[in-house]
């Protein structure tokens, strides 16, 4: 394989393995900590290309850390990843239902495994930091409703490598690019516990060096925007509420 | 009012507004895939063997800059002088669509197996992943693998990694070319039909001649002209 193929190849591969946001809490239209100091997050994208399902769990209150892991696959070449993703972040609370938050995240997204029957693995590692804000724009005894964007900075490093019968005699690579990752998404908390959260995600200003008409960076055509949803439910709960 | 009113009330504004926008995006998201009618400059029968089944029908849009898009694919018809027809499909020969990652060729691939193992002994594993065998060389031995489904492609080819005997599995290369590169012309279309000697069954997915049989593929231009091709079975 030309070198320039690899790297049209790593950079299309990003797309596969980037993770979703985790961007926990407030600001990913999630409630507050500040109520219940665990949740429980499953996150469904679809994608131009691949499907994405996640599950992380967060804990904290004003400070915050969420652990999640996921699998990313795109049937057409039968090609998955799993992003394993960590982050900390802050809800702030700027006014009466106001929200800013800072978060760092990191992650590191496991496969595709012998990526077309190429006999190549493949590992990406993804950290991003960002700003988000969020308000409850809708605040009852039993419906929440929670309005927040988001946008992010990120870069990711993709490497392969090659396994079995061609180990001996290829070598692999490593390639990075930048991304920026914005978000928006409305939180619907019922009976403070339960939260449903469509949102969109758009990937916008990525850099690769070798042409965009390869790239499907994010399992989606450049600049796409893409539709997710978020089911999570609180755990435990804290002596008194506040909002 | 005062500016956290304000404040709540664009919020409520965005909810009705995100609201509108997921609806719109789940219309987007939920929308069939279709099919396209580009003009196409010719269409033809390049193979037809009935010792392997296998007929390959490849077809060259006019506008060289012509792509499907995921899901797509241009409606045919192939009938049979005998009587049989097959509404088909063409697909890009060129995978995957929308091109990403690394380029092979759609609905074939090649394996390799230990010495001694025979054509026959895996026919019948092809067949169970919905494809024949078009050529096979016993030196090595090396087959080479036509599928008939254009979904599913490399699951497809990586289940012959669990056949009896076999060591190794590739797609077809493209070589060293990439989008964008004049090696390949990369809006070709294809379509490799399963083709059985048999009375007609017309639309069972199969194309059943006989020896000597005219069959011919049809397809209808954007303007309503019919390209057609047609070929005489051995």
């Amino acid at each position: 394989m030309s070198r320039v193929g690899a790297a049209t190849a790593i950079l299309a591969l990003v797309g596969v393995a980037i993770v979703p946001p985790l961007a926990a809490q407030v600001c990913a239209g999630l409630p507050s900590l500040r109520e219940r100091p665990l949740r429980l997050t499953a996150t469904a994208a679809h994608y131009t290309y691949a499907t994405a399902l996640g599950l992380s769990l967060t804990g904290g209150r004003t400070i915050y850390g969420t652990l999640g892991f996921g699998r990313t696959r795109d049937p057409e070449l039968d090609a998955s990843t799993y992003p394993i993703s960590a982050e900390i972040g802050a809800d702030i609370a700027i006014g009466d239902g106001l929200f800013l938050c800072p978060v760092v995240s990191a992650a590191v997204s496991l496969g595709p495994y012998d990526f077309e029957l190429s006999q190549y693995d493949f590992r990406y590692v993804d950290r991003g930091a960002g700003l988000g804000l969020a308000g409850v724009a809708v605040s009852g005894r039993w419906i929440n409703v929670i309005v927040a964007g988001s946008v992010r900075a990120a870069r990711v490093t993709g490497t392969y490598w090659p396994t079995g019968s061609k180990a001996a005699t290829s070598s692999g690579w490593s390639q990075a690019g930048d991304y920026w990752l914005a978000g928006f998404s409305v939180g619907v908390e019922m009976g403070q516990t339960l939260t449903i959260r469509p949102g969109i995600t758009w990937p916008f200003r990525v850099t690769y060096p070798e042409g965009a008409w390869f790239a499907s960076p994010f399992g989606r055509k450049p600049d796409e925007v893409s539709l997710g949803i978020a089911v999570s439910i609180g755990l435990g709960r804290r002596g008194r509420a506040t909002r | 009012m005062n500016a956290t009113a304000r404040l709540r009330g664009v919020l409520r504004i965005a909810t009705v507004a995100s609201a509108l926008l997921l609806a719109g995006a789940c219309t987007d998201l939920f929308s069939p895939h279709g099919t396209a009618k580009p003009q196409l400059q010719s269409i033809g029968i390049t193979y037809l063997s009935v010792t392997t089944g296998i007929m390959h029908i490849v077809a060259y849009p006019a506008d060289t800059s012509f792509r499907l898009g995921a899901g797509e694919s241009v409606p045919i018809l192939i009938t049979v002088s005998s009587g049989d027809q097959e509404f088909s499909a063409l697909y890009p020969q060129y995978c995957p669509v929308p091109m990403r990652g690394w380029g092979y060729v759609c609905f074939e691939f090649e394996f390799g197996a230990q010495p001694g193992v025979s054509w026959e002994s895996l026919n019948g594993y092809v067949a169970g992943i919905g494809g024949r065998i078009q050529t096979w060389l016993s030196s090595g031995p090396v087959g080479y693998v036509v599928l008939f489904d254009f979904d599913d492609q490399v699951r497809r080819a990586r289940r012959a990694l669990s056949w009896p005997g076999v060591t190794w599995v590739e797609l077809g290369s493209t070589g060293y070319c990439i989008e964008g590169a004049s090696c390949i012309i990369w809006s070709q279309l294809t379509r490799p039909v399963n083709v059985e000697i048999g009375p007609p069954q017309p639309e069972n997915g199969v194309l059943d001649v006989q020896h000597g049989d005219t069959v011919t593929v049809l397809y209808t231009q954007p303007g309503g002209q019919v390209a057609t091709s047609h070929t005489v079975v051995p």
